[in-house]
């Protein structure tokens, strides 16, 4: 029989360690005895090295000398393989199509457009899923502006192809340039020179041959994405929101839980990452210390505490059914495999 | 040596070239919540004080400003204090003022916004917005496109890898689009970007260790790229003579957790002087939240 791979998407502000609590997590399910996966986007070096996925392709198996009883095998996103790979599958060897590769608007945009990095990794979340390889799935999403940009961006890049406006494009490729006096009315044609004065006539040839190669997979494309969609939506995954005790970061994860609530995706646990400790300064003894010193802790700590206040407060703000999971991340390890054991006990201490 | 001196002899030869008012444009990066536009608002305060007469411009779709200043900030500047203005630039907008001041006809201007081609060319155009942004920025030294009479811009700009995205476009577009008019112009744009005595960089970060990372990633790709020296500005610096092995060996949660803090800015303030020229320190603070929070930080 095969398995039914648990999806557990990890979304939140940039700058939170999205990705270091996504290692974790998936370190926290892997010592609980699951086959687990965690995809991410952009790890940072040490954090890859301490993986053993730097410059690697594909899922690597994470070599964790403690032992654990299940298995952790981490893979970066390799947008650009991705992409290539789907054209070149929905091109379906056709000559048209294929000269999408040499497009240089192409080039340019399966690594730069906004939501790109989004469509990638839901295509390849969705064939991995389909593999069944896994118990668990992980997904770090791709660092945005503002991270909804996830859920939306595929869609809206979906829609672009859809348009009308990409038929005009490919009519343009089709036919010589004298299709501007022929078929457009003056208005357009006006559109038209502002956009060739502005951008010159290559790079609307460049647009045109574009459109005209995407055409032969826009179904294809829609297809996909909206199966992802599905798989996001359904009860086979589950969405954590990841974010630090910094007043600004929750608060606009608290928006994000709002929206995901109302949008039907499964808001299932927040974790904190670099939580301060919940302690009263009053109870604490610092009769080992100097006067001096004792009178700089009590500063330093109060001064903490005060800037942790607020963020406290609206950490009770959270969907009843939302689960808070408190990480301290310290550096008390300097490996960074025992790091990520650290904070799965967090994970472990807070599940009980 | 000399390597240094020839780059400064190509950028003062650049600087001649180089016509109007404008003399500094400072970019302020970071990542994401470290303390960023209220670096920026420093800076630019700053630089009003010594009676220059400074722009601070954010950039992207929302605006920081507007509630900071408690008044609208768009893209025609707004007065704040004597010498110092802030404007909000979009994509949108600069791509708007722009166009129109190629075609000068406003009705040529709102057919071509408001006609469904030039909106998704705009959309599926990568690098366009940037480009936009980078012309708004680079628009007195270029003398092309509409501009103010600053001295000074104060640029809060995007975070860490999205601003090397922002900053690289101009060269990216170049390459893609070999002739026309986006080709020249992206290439004057590069070449102001590539003149090390106008442009600078400021790198905001805090004492983390993947934030940190980040930055000194940040810091080598300028360098490598622009061969541009940013300064480090460390937020949330905790002033004090204690070290963090002062507090070896305790078993109170909290002062584990401050060991912690302290820990991480000795690390920090080790790593960040092996590289920068300059490095300030921001000192952690109970509030901050006004524009004279801000200014009483200087």
């Amino acid at each position: 029989m095969k398995k039914v791979t648990q999806v557990l998407i990890q979304m939140g502000p940039g700058g939170v360690g999205k990705t270091t609590v996504s290692a974790a997590f998936g370190f926290y399910w892997a010592s609980l005895g699951k086959k687990v996966l965690v995809m991410t986007i952009d790890p940072s070096k040490r954090l890859a090295q301490a993986l053993g996925i730097e410059g690697k392709k594909g899922a690597v198996k994470v070599d964790y000398k403690g032992g654990l009883k299940g298995e952790l095998y981490a893979m970066v996103l390799d947008h650009e393989e991705i992409f290539d790979s789907f054209v070149k599958q929905a091109a379906q060897k056709n000559p048209v199509a294929e000269k999408l590769f040499e497009n240089k608007l192409y080039q340019a945009l399966k690594t730069r457009l906004q939501g790109s990095q989004d469509f990638t990794a839901l295509i390849e979340l969705y064939h991995m899923t389909l593999k069944a390889e896994y118990d668990i799935i992980i997904l770090d999403t791709p660092p945005a502006e503002h991270a909804w940009q996830f859920l939306d961006a595929p869609l809206r890049l979906v829609n672009l192809f859809q348009d009308k406006i990409a038929k005009w494009f490919r009519w343009m490729g089709g036919e010589s340039t004298s299709f501007f006096s022929q078929v457009l009315n003056v208005g357009t044609k006006q559109v038209f020179k502002v956009m060739e004065l502005l951008t010159g006539a290559e790079f609307i040839q460049q647009i045109a041959q574009f459109f005209k190669a995407v055409h032969f997979f826009q179904d294809q494309l829609r297809d996909q994405i909206q199966k992802s969609h599905d798989l996001l939506k359904s009860s086979q995954t589950e969405f954590t929101l990841v974010t630090t005790q910094d007043e600004l970061k929750i608060q606009e994860s608290l928006g994000y839980a709002k929206e995901m609530n109302e949008k039907g995706y499964h808001l299932k646990r927040v974790i904190l990452n670099r939580a301060w400790p919940e302690e009263s300064i009053t109870d604490l003894s610092l009769e080992a210390f100097s006067s001096d010193q004792k009178k700089q802790i009590q500063n330093l700590l109060s001064l903490l505490s005060e800037n942790h206040k607020t963020s406290a407060n609206l950490m009770k703000r959270w969907p009843k059914d939302v689960k808070v999971l408190k990480v301290y991340d310290t550096l008390k390890s300097s490996h960074d495999l025992e790091r990520l054991k650290e904070m799965s006990d967090d994970m472990m201490k807070a599940f009980r | 040596m000399g390597y240094y001196e020839n780059h400064s002899q190509k950028a003062n030869k650049l600087t001649r070239q180089i016509k109007g008012p404008l003399k500094e444009i400072h970019f302020v990066t970071g990542k994401g919540g470290v303390g960023k536009s209220t670096y920026a608002v420093m800076l630019a305060s700053q630089f009003a004080k010594q009676n220059k007469k400074t722009l601070l411009v954010e950039i992207g779709e929302r605006s920081f400003y507007s509630s900071l200043f408690g008044k609208p900030i768009q893209y025609k500047p707004t007065s704040i204090v004597d010498n110092l203005e802030v404007a909000h630039w979009s994509a949108t907008e600069c791509l708007k003022s722009y166009v129109l001041s190629l075609v000068k006809v406003r009705a040529i201007y709102n057919l071509f916004f408001e006609n469904p081609v030039s909106k998704s060319l705009i959309q599926v155009a990568p690098g366009l917005s940037e480009l936009a942004i980078i012309g708004q920025i680079t628009a007195s030294p270029r003398q092309h496109g509409p501009h103010g009479d600053h001295e000074i811009l104060v640029v809060d700009a995007y975070a860490t890898g999205h601003f090397l995205n922002l900053v690289q476009s101009t060269k990216a577009m170049a390459d893609t689009v070999p002739i026309g008019p986006m080709h020249e112009q992206s290439k004057k744009m590069d070449e102001v970007l590539r003149d090390f005595d106008m442009c600078h960089c400021h790198i905001v970060t805090i004492a983390e260790d993947l934030v940190l990372t980040e930055s000194l990633e940040l810091f080598k790709a300028l360098e490598k790229e622009f061969k541009w020296k940013p300064d480090f500005i460390l937020n949330r610096y905790l002033e004090t003579t204690l070290e963090s092995k002062d507090l070896n060996h305790q078993s109170e949660f909290l002062l584990q957790a401050l060991q912690n803090k302290l820990l991480q800015q000795e690390l920090a303030i080790k790593t960040l002087s092996g590289k920068a020229q300059n490095i300030k320190t921001l000192p952690l603070i109970k509030k901050l939240h006004t524009f004279e929070d801000m200014e009483a930080l200087l």
